[in-house]
């Protein structure tokens, strides 16, 4: 048999949904006298968008059955194999034997489409953690990484320096311990880090509307990544010397080896996106200028690169440094002179790593001052396990006063004690001076990480944009457009400091937003905003197993240099810490783009359209195209359809075509 | 796999009743196809049908009443009981000289319908079930033109030529549909090189397709059709063949004077399209071979009458009666009569409008049957007294809901219940059934024979179907047809000699040379295979003068003043305008055309992917953010009847600025389905029709379901 498909015409598409009812009577997907509406299987449904505006809008509905398509992801998202497509007719079908049902539950059903995994409920990526880490656990790791790529374009710089909220919401806890997903996800990710195993996706179309990405942090570079994927040509704009944003200029070596973010922002390179470094918009080029340069959409991720003060006397004193500064410096190979004995001031990230820098480079007093206690401190545990290795002390409830000069040089830090009161508004208890309790301690030099706010200097009048509170960019939660149409914002300058994986979710969402909007298309629809976590999850196929443990490179050996401190686990780890994951929601159904892959709530499997190959074996037509209200579905021979298509004068709208099911306007 | 075949039958998933192809496996209806022979198309809720069917609330029991009215408690009776109670009620009602205060509400399937039958034998008198019915449609047809094509015979759209002119005016003809084929077939004479024209104040999915869509103020159809019209004579572009020899010896020197000054200008300013607009349409529809109009939820914005009418002189002036692509007129086929027939009530004198106070503001009501709104008041008033109801919700979709409810539990000096007994035949408990003193469980129509003869549909001029058991019944249900033959029997026996429903089918297929064994082997469909265009040209139309009537001169002078359309449109609409800033639209989609259970209780179509969950306030973007109101914002909408309804706004570009739409039918308080769904009635902002005199059609029965409303949050 020759590859099979339907052609879908949109001219007559009226959105009616008879052939949803029609598919489910005839694959008896529901018991009438039972079925819960919104919670009942489809093997299709019905998408719709709206063009221009009152009173000549275009209103285009087509129908979405499983598209059969050229690279499926359900496919690699498997675990067990159980999903394959036929070289011959192109068709995708689930084999009922093989499929394991990951969660499947009897007689329950919709809510895997609505529910996800908790992990990726939590992951602010949403990524597909269930089917990564369990075709690891299957030796897939290949596959893995496809389906790692298909939401996040850095897994091996996440892999790194991750806060994986998705572990604390991991299901395995409720037996052991969480699953060590990122753990997982950093051995898979490795593959990235050499040419021959690298995956770069493919370009799905070409197009011609010119993007313009400010900043080459995360959030910028992820948006350049969707953006090219779609076909769009993308150039990213950077001030600094080297792209990368907080990865390259902030997080340190030893956390995050230099190679590493060549080789992911080297895949972005291959895919076509032009990346110039050393260009500030707002002082080299402004948004007006790259506007008339044929620019037609914007993404500022521009982070948070001015740090904060205390406003206390004395902080204009040589051998104080803002974290942000001390890090460039280190991290770009340049001089950045402290002493023996150093205070870091602040208890977050950028702390933390100026803390370890100064103690890789000579000042083995390094010590930190955090006004809250270490239970407030945002640092993750293993961070400060590993602070505690390197030697490294926290003065907690403790907050500067004064600084002490002497020549101009910093000296000495008058500080006083604080104790917890209230909460603040960001829910945190308030620390407060307990008065009489002043004293002084003398120090070499000091690093300033109070946190950091964004330089918001390259808004030129031009912008129409807002700022909202804490001097972030205002932009729609959803879409995370601004005020101006044509310009979006994520990542940091929108949250404030953040995260990696947050930033790589907005670049995410604003590629889909820019996507739509040089399309001319709905900027809200289907957009899902909620992300609902399974509660019922099976567990008892499981026993108890430890969880992997990292190798650590020596303190001693760490202290000489930059080296990673963290090893990576050997494939056979990586391989059975897989095998831990319970497997809370059903992988394929999380994989599909389209929604159209559900839990059977008689059998418990996982099913979903193909194309009625049972009846098509017998020389009829899937039961869509037999009751289509107006004939708008054909199937056949995906040759003769396009011939067909090409003689009544249709044409094939490729931005929604895949391959078998063929969109005709 | 055990047995499985299909068995041709009939629809009744909504009122079109198409033909379709039943598959039924081990005894079980397990899917649906339309049927190829007839024009092969089923829908959405056709689609759904086995879920009406085994549906786990169908009643299975006849049950009466043990709570008050509206309470919902009963208790299983035995049908000799129940239908013992029924005939002694009717049986001292008749010897009371009360008979006509009997009326059975019930969608009319057929006219070879035995509940019919009933009721003529008995003195009792039928409403459709359908509140805002096309009465106003109909009997503006049988004004102008002596035939009565109502809403299921819109122009053949599968003649409509090349260069013809498709015009939905306020019709969603891919929704209410008047055959599951019409969508396919409007699309069709499209790609023919048909032009597709919707006048909608709501961009409906039809409009979605249209080559031209004229958002145009809601009732303004009247005046945009008069404007067209004026413009045609004004360039003398008319008909001049069809005006010369079809129109009444001089109505056009009368509509000519008459209509001087509704210029596309003095129009536009009612309708709200722009008068170049309306002069385009005018000269292409008067030079295109063919113009088809559809309209019948245009007719339910108000001064359907007046749009009526208009629209049949459009269609006189350009000659656009029974050709092909134009309005099919219908034809009777010779069925023969069961007799002796009964003769029936003096529709005149008697009937619940004619009895009461109001009876004078009657005066000119042409319609057929009572109208189905004045039911709450004609219980107030004393002139309804047993009423059976059977597939119809009234106690949801009257206007004015809780004036049914009310009415029905209306208690007289006595403590009695003013209507003395309310008889519910249903599928399932609806709003309705838990007010009934007896409930009795209908058959589904995969269960029950009915033979389907209506001159109207949208079919080859004329047809016959037959609806036939495809599946057993289960429990003890009987089909509302057998119900009225037993009831004739024990209170009429001399016009209920026959035995069954079967032979008095067949007495009637005997005017065909048929019966219901032969019609069953020819695969349950007859029809004479031919549209019969231009029937008028032997014999004439069906008028007294056997000449299309453009001048109405009985509705001339007080209180009508119709004997010309009125252009104005609905009076609601021009009152309150400052306090009640939006004109409320009330709307239908494919999913949902009424508030019947076997759609509002069924899982497909409350499913949001393959039906509706609930209706939404749909509202203008431009003007919601003016509000303040975003997508999904729960808003109040309050009516100048005090009517107020807490509902979730949808921004859409897709609709007037100046208009908001509901979804008609939804607010379900019963059955396990619907209740699952969410929504609210739209009824709840609309006035008691009865109650509202002032504001109703009582020339026609057209009910007003036009208001303003506010939105608030
Ligand atoms: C020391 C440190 C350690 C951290 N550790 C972690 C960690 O372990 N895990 C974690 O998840 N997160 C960590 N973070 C936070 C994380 O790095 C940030 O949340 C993330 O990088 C934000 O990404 P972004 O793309 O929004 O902005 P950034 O990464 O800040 O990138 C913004 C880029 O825009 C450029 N730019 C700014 N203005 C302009 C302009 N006008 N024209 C052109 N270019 C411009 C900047 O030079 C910069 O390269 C850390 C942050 C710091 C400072
Ligand atoms: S239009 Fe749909 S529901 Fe109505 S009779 Fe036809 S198929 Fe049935």
């Amino acid at each position: 048999m020759k590859q099979l498909g339907l052609a879908i015409d949109l001219k007559r598409c009226i959105g009616c949904k008879t052939c949803i009812v029609a598919c489910r009577n005839f694959h008896e997907l529901v018991n009438p006298s039972e079925a819960v509406p919104n919670q009942m299987p489809y093997y299709l449904h019905v998408e719709s968008r709206w063009h221009g505006a009152y009173p000549s809008p275009a209103l285009e509905s087509w129908v979405v059955p499983c598209q059969h398509c050229p690279d499926p992801l359900c496919v690699p998202a498997c675990p067990e194999g159980a999903i394959k497509k036929d070289p011959q007719t192109g068709i995708v079908r689930i084999d009922a034997e093989l499929c394991n049902g990951c969660n499947a539950v009897p007689g329950q059903c919709g809510s895997e489409k609505t529910k996800s995994a908790p992990c990726a409920a939590r992951c602010p990526a949403h990524m597909n953690v269930e089917s990564y880490v369990r075709l690891a656990g299957n030796g897939r790791f290949k596959e893995a990484l496809r389906v790692m790529k298909e939401d996040n374009p850095f897994p091996a710089i996440c892999g790194r320096v991750c806060d994986h909220p998705c572990e604390t919401e991991c299901k395995r806890k409720d037996i052991d311990e969480a699953v060590a997903i990122n753990f997982v996800k950093r051995h898979i990710a490795d593959q990235d880090l050499k040419a021959e195993t690298r995956y770069v996706p493919p370009i799905k179309a070409q197009r011609k509307e010119k993007v313009a990405v400010i900043g080459s942090g995360p959030a910028g570079l992820t948006a350049a990544y969707y953006l090219a994927r779609e076909g769009y040509p993308v150039t990213v704009f950077e001030k600094a010397s080297k792209p990368g944003g907080m990865l390259t200029l902030g997080i340190p070596a030893y956390r995050l080896p230099r190679d590493v973010i060549e080789a992911e922002i080297q895949v972005i390179r291959d895919m076509g996106v032009t990346i110039k470094t050393g260009v500030e918009v707002g002082k080299g080029t402004t948004v007006e200028r790259l506007r008339k340069n044929g620019y037609k959409a914007f993404f500022f991720g521009i982070g948070t690169q001015k740090c904060k003060t205390l406003d206390v006397p004395g902080e204009n004193l040589t051998g104080i440094y803002p974290a942000l500064d001390y890090l460039r410096k280190v991290n770009l190979g340049e001089k950045a002179p402290l002493g023996k004995k150093v205070a870091v001031i602040g208890g977050g990230n950028a702390a933390i790593d100026g803390a370890r820098c100064a103690r890789r480079l000579g000042s083995p007093g390094t010590f930190i001052l955090y006004r809250r206690s270490l239970k407030e401190m945002p640092a993750r545990p293993e961070e400060l396990e590993e602070l505690e290795q390197e030697g490294i002390p926290i003065q907690t409830l403790t907050q500067p006063v004064r600084f002490i000069g002497e020549k101009g040089k910093v000296k000495a830090i008058d500080c006083v004690k604080m104790v917890l009161k209230g909460k603040d508004a960001s829910g945190r208890r308030r620390p407060e001076p307990v008065p009489g309790s002043e004293f002084t301690i003398q120090v070499d030099g000091v690093i300033m990480a109070l946190g950091q706010e964004t330089d918001w200097a390259c808004l030129t009048p031009d912008c129409a944009c807002k700022l909202g509170d804490l001097g972030a960019m205002a932009v729609n939660p959803v879409t995370l457009q601004s005020d101006d149409a044509d310009i979006f914002a994520g990542g940091d300058a929108v949250r404030g400091s953040s995260s990696v994986i947050e930033a790589i979710a907005d670049g995410k969402q604003a590629a889909m937003s820019i996507d739509r909007y040089l399309k001319g298309e709905d900027l809200y629809a289907g957009r899902k905003t909620e992300w609902v976590p399974v509660e019922n999850v099976q567990k008892e196929k499981y026993s108890p197993a430890r969880r992997a443990v990292m190798p650590r490179l020596d303190p001693e050996k760490r202290l000489t240099g930059f080296a990673e401190v963290q090893l990576g686990l050997g494939e056979e780890q990586a391989q059975t810490e897989g095998q831990r994951c319970l497997g809370c929601s059903s992988a394929c159904v999380q994989a599909c783009p389209y929604g159209v892959i559900q839990f059977d709530g008689v059998k418990a499997k996982s099913h979903k359209c193909d194309l009625c190959v049972e009846r098509v074996q017998f020389g009829e037509i899937p039961v869509c195209a037999a009751t289509c209200l107006t004939d708008a579905i054909q199937f056949g021979e995906l040759d003769l359809l396009r011939q067909k298509i090409a003689a009544r004068g249709g044409e094939i709208v490729e931005a929604l075509s895949r391959e078998s099911i063929l969109y005709v306007k | 796999m055990g047995t499985s075949k299909w068995v041709p039958t009939v629809c009744y998933q909504c009122k079109a009743e198409c033909s379709i192809l039943a598959r039924v496996e081990d005894g079980k209806v397990k899917e649906i196809r339309g049927n190829p022979k007839s024009h092969g198309k089923v829908c959405v809720k056709g689609m759904s049908g086995p879920a009406t069917q085994y549906n786990s609330d169908r009643l299975l029991y006849p049950l009466k009443r043990v709570g008050k009215r509206g309470e919902g408690k009963f208790e299983r009776i035995s049908w000799d009981e129940a239908l013992d109670t029924i005939t002694k009620k009717l049986k001292e009602l008749k010897n009371r000289g009360e008979a006509h205060k009997l009326t059975a509400s019930f969608f009319p399937h057929s006219i070879t319908d035995p509940k019919w039958r009933f009721l003529n034998a008995y003195g009792g008198f039928i409403n459709t079930a359908l509140p805002h019915c096309d009465s106003a449609k109909i009997v503006a047809f049988l004004r102008t033109v002596g035939g009565v094509p109502n809403h299921h015979i819109p122009p053949a759209w599968f003649t409509m030529p090349k260069g013809g002119i498709m015009i939905l005016a306020g019709r969603h003809a891919f929704g209410g549909l008047d055959n599951a084929a019409v969508p396919r077939d409007i699309l069709d004479a499209k790609e023919r090189g048909a032009k597709l024209v919707v006048l909608d104040p709501i961009f409906t999915p039809d409009a979605a397709k249209a080559d031209q869509w004229i958002p145009i103020k809601p009732g303004g159809d009247t005046a945009f059709f008069l404007g067209m019209t004026q413009h045609i004579i004004a360039k003398n572009l008319y008909n001049k063949e069809f005006v010369d020899n079809w129109v009444r010896d001089g109505d056009f020197a009368k509509l000519k004077k008459w209509i001087a000054d509704k210029t596309p200008e003095a129009m536009s300013k009612i309708c709200g399209v722009e008068p170049a607009v309306i002069k385009k349409l005018a000269v292409e529809c008067a030079k295109a071979p063919a113009v088809g109009v559809d309209s019948f939820k245009g007719i339910m914005l108000g001064q359907a009458l007046d749009w009526g009418h208009a629209w049949n002189i459009f269609l006189a002036v350009t000659g656009n009666y029974d050709n092909p692509g134009g309005q099919p007129l219908p034809e009777l086929t010779p069925m023969a009569p069961v007799a002796p027939g009964p003769g029936g009530p003096d529709l005149h004198e008697l009937g619940f409008h004619r009895t009461g106070p109001n009876r004078t503001v009657f005066d000119k009501y042409g319609f057929i049957m009572e109208p189905t709104w004045y039911e709450a008041q004609a219980i107030r008033d004393d002139s309804l007294k047993v009423l059976i109801t059977s597939e119809c919700n009234p106690a949801l979709t009257e206007m004015g809901q809780s004036g049914w409810q009310e009415a029905v539990t209306m208690k007289d000096s006595k403590g009695k219940y003013k209507l003395e007994l309310l008889v519910s035949i249903e599928l399932m408990h609806s709003e309705t059934s838990k007010f009934a003193d007896i409930v009795l469980p209908d058959k589904s129509y995969f269960e029950r024979w009915e033979l389907l003869y209506m001159p109207w549909w949208y079919n080859f001029g004329h047809g016959i179907a037959l609806r036939q058991p495809v599946v057993e019944a289960p429990g003890e249900c009987r089909h509302s047809n057998e119900v009225f033959i037993e009831l004739g029997k024990r209170l009429a026996p001399e016009y209920f000699k026959f035995k069954d429903d079967l032979e008095y089918y067949d007495t009637q297929l005997a005017g065909l040379g048929l019966s219901v064994k032969k019609l069953q082997d020819m695969g349950g469909l007859w029809s004479p295979g031919t549209m019969g265009f231009y029937k008028y040209r032997a014999g004439g139309f069906g008028t007294p003068s056997k000449k299309v009537h453009l001048h109405w001169e009985d509705l001339a002078g007080a209180p009508a003043y119709q004997d010309w359309p009125r252009p104005g449109t609905a009076p609601e609409y021009e009152e309150n305008v400052k306090e009640f800033p939006f004109i409320l639209l009330s709307y239908r989609s494919i999913y949902h055309t009424g508030s019947g259970q076997w759609s509002h209780n069924n899982p497909h179509l409350r499913d949001s992917v393959s039906g509706m969950h609930e209706n939404h306030l749909l509202i203008n973007t431009a003007t919601a953010r003016k509000l303040g109101i975003a997508d999904g914002d729960l808003v109040m909408v309050e009516a100048p009847n005090g009517g107020k309804v807490r509902i979730a706004a949808r921004l859409s570009e897709g609709i007037r600025p100046d208009c908001v739409g509901m979804h008609h039918g939804f607010g379900s308080t019963i059955g396990r389905v619907a209740t699952q769904g969410k929504g609210v009635s739209d009824n709840l902002l609309v006035p008691d029709a009865g109650a509202t005199l002032q504001w109703q059609d009582v020339v026609a029965g057209e009910a007003h379901v036009s208001t303003r409303v506010r939105i608030g949050k």
